[in-house]
């Protein structure tokens, strides 16, 4: 365990390190001089040149990495370009619709795929097994961006079921709580849009450890016992076979962040996808690189915890 | 096409049980979906290599066309709402699409591939720290990676080719890796070190062939997911220059669009999810019929 430990924990830093470094040197990506960008092209040499100074470009590469690096650790990640609100600002209003997203998403993907893939291993190769796993064949194939056309052509313009896309989640006046179902309201369509595509991936895993799990002795025991189906399913074979889906639950958090960008931009929803997007189209570099530095930290974080977590479900991960 | 078979390496050298398991494994035949699969894959590649030959409407607008117009007998798919006709766009923007998908393929196979043989062949220090490289890598978010470098680097083609094929390379490397482990301990590659053969000799003609099965499966995974990818950043525009049509722009222009008709809003969206369920399909069926651990269950 101290091994697996300390295997994690390196990986962790170094993963962090090289994401910091990646989003230090993006800007450096940019064509001419980043002081020249910000002061525009009506800019004279000379203030060109002051600005270039003031911001330490040229001193050596490194120098100004400890220099960025030290103002990152304090959320220092400088200023938006046209609004001039702080980096960390914008960061710390969005990134609670994409939590919020992600945990309603992940509700309706288990409330839906666990019972699915449970009562299609009880008979493989029956006709709801062989239905449902056409259907998240289907899904597993489908990109969110086209059931977020789907979606909105069809049931917020069509047939307007849903409420449109420039509908705010979160209306002004009111307690947060008088706000909750209007807010749920909003958000229910782009969480639906989201959980397709993870009960595509929870239920391919767990049917497919379920069949194995049915196959086992302790499962036939209890059957002999005399235990209902039920029971046997729900109380015997789940908690086994539910391991591989829920470590790769977190494992998915990349793809679901990927699906929240689509969404986010195409339902207008104002979190960090969104003002990633935003920030690429009005060349806001500054809010393009705090972004990015703060999500990949959160998702490599994230599955530093899960993988912290799993010997604790399943102790043979860290023997191996 | 699609199936090759595994070949039995230096015959002479190889017990005779090993060139035996080969031989016994049941074959799995292809079902009809599969050749369904292969056939619309055949349709893309034929549209995409011969869409000059195929007099279409001009995909460009300005021709006269009305925005918007239904499917019809003149337009098969409508036109979208800059008057281009939506059909010959679908069959221009597979050519950008499926380029995009083939040459980031070929970079992810290139360096995955070869990665994932030598660092299973040598072992040791470099393959352990290489394994490190590729876990930082898969730990990546890529989705923001790639809209970050594609912003700082430029949008051209090459630039997208060359970071989605990069981001594909540790898929591949463990899939090659995890092959490659198996076959470097069997007999014959023993036997064949032991007669002197070099490192190239030996992963060239005696493990490269055992490694083609899966790698042909992972290398249609591969393509999938770099077409999805690149959908994806066209459908946020962050793909080619929107005037050039990809099957993700399209899809991204259907979604902008309140007044998009039926045609523009199904076809391109139809067409890439119709390529994808062929790919993914095509690609488990070629794993599984050339992956013997899973037959024996």
């Amino acid at each position: 365990m101290t091994r697996y430990l300390l295997q994690r924990v390196a990986a962790l830093i170094g993963i962090v390190f090289i994401i910091s470094v990646g989003c230090f040197y993006l800007i450096h990506f940019l064509p001419g001089d980043p002081a020249a960008l910000i002061l525009g092209p009506t800019a004279s040499p000379a203030q060109v040149h002051a600005l270039h100074k003031a911001m330490g470009l040229d001193k050596p590469i490194w120098t100004q990495y400890g220099i960025w690096l030290g103002h990152a650790l304090h959320g220092n990640l400088g200023l938006g370009e046209p609004s001039g609100v702080a980096v960390s600002t914008l960061i710390g209003g969005a990134y609670k619709l994409d939590i919020e997203l992600i945990i309603i998403s992940q509700f309706l993907a288990f409330l839906i795929a666990i019972p699915l893939s449970v009562y299609s291993a009880r008979r493989p190769r029956g006709v709801l097994d062989q239905a449902s796993t056409s259907v998240s064949f289907g899904l597993f194939c489908l990109p969110g961006f086209i059931i977020v056309l789907w979606a909105v052509n069809f049931l917020t313009i069509r047939w307007p079921i849903f409420p449109g896309p420039d509908t705010n989640p979160y209306p002004t006046g009111g307690s947060w709580i008088s706000n909750i179902g209007n807010n749920l309201y909003v958000l229910l369509l782009p969480s639906i849009v989201l959980a397709l595509g993870s009960i595509a991936i929870y239920f391919r895993l767990l049917r497919n450890e379920m069949v194995f799990t049915l196959q086992e002795e302790f499962i036939t025991a209890a059957r002999s016992k005399g235990l209902t189906t039920n029971r046997v399913l729900w109380r015997h074979a789940v908690r086994p076979s539910s391991i591989t889906m829920l470590t790769s639950a977190g494992n998915n958090i990349a793809l679901l962040i990927t699906g929240l960008f689509i969404v986010e931009v195409k339902f207008a929803l104002p979190g960090l996808g969104y003002d990633l997007l935003r920030a690429i189209y009005s060349n806001d570099y500054l809010t393009i690189q705090g972004i990015a530095l703060f999500s990949a930290v959160t998702v490599v974080v994230v599955n530093f915890v899960i993988d912290l977590v799993t010997p604790l479900i399943d102790p043979r991960i860290a023997r191996a | 096409m699609l199936s090759v078979e595994p070949q039995a390496p230096d015959v002479e050298l190889a017990p005779a049980s090993e060139s035996q398991e080969i031989l016994e494994a049941p074959k799995r035949p292809f079902g009809v979906f599969f050749w369904c699969c292969a056939g619309w894959l055949l349709i893309v590649a034929l549209a995409t290599i011969f869409a000059g030959l195929l007099h279409l409407n001009p995909p460009q607008q300005g021709y006269g066309f009305s925005p918007n117009l239904p499917v019809s007998s003149a337009h098969w798919l409508g036109t979208d709402e800059a008057t281009r006709d939506v059909f010959s766009r679908l069959v221009w923007g597979a050519r950008v699409s499926l380029i995009i998908g083939l040459a980031g393929t070929a970079i992810g196979i290139g360096i995955g591939g070869g990665l994932g043989m030598l660092s299973a062949y040598v072992r040791g220090r470099f393959d352990a720290s290489l394994a490190f490289v590729m876990y930082v890598l898969l730990a990546f978010p890529a989705i923001i990676a790639v809209i970050c470098l594609l912003y700082f680097w430029g949008r051209s083609e090459f630039h997208i080719v060359v970071i989605l094929g990069l981001f594909s390379v540790p898929f591949i490397y463990r899939v090659v890796r995890a092959s490659t482990l198996a076959c470097a301990t069997k007999e014959y590659v023993t036997a064949a070190r032991s007669q002197g053969a070099t490192a190239r000799r030996v992963l060239a003609k005696d493990i490269f062939p055992n490694v083609i099965p899966s790698l042909i499966a992972y290398t249609v995974f591969t393509f999938g997911g770099i077409i999805t990818t690149e959908g994806a950043l066209g459908f946020l525009q962050l793909s080619v220059p929107t005037p050039t049509p990809s099957w993700g722009n399209m899809i991204g222009g259907a979604s902008g669009d309140i007044n998009a008709t039926l045609g523009y809003v199904l076809g391109p969206s139809a067409a890439l999810f119709f390529t994808l369920i062929a790919l993914n399909y095509a690609g488990e069926q070629i794993r599984l019929r050339f992956d013997t651990s899973e037959q024996k269950l």
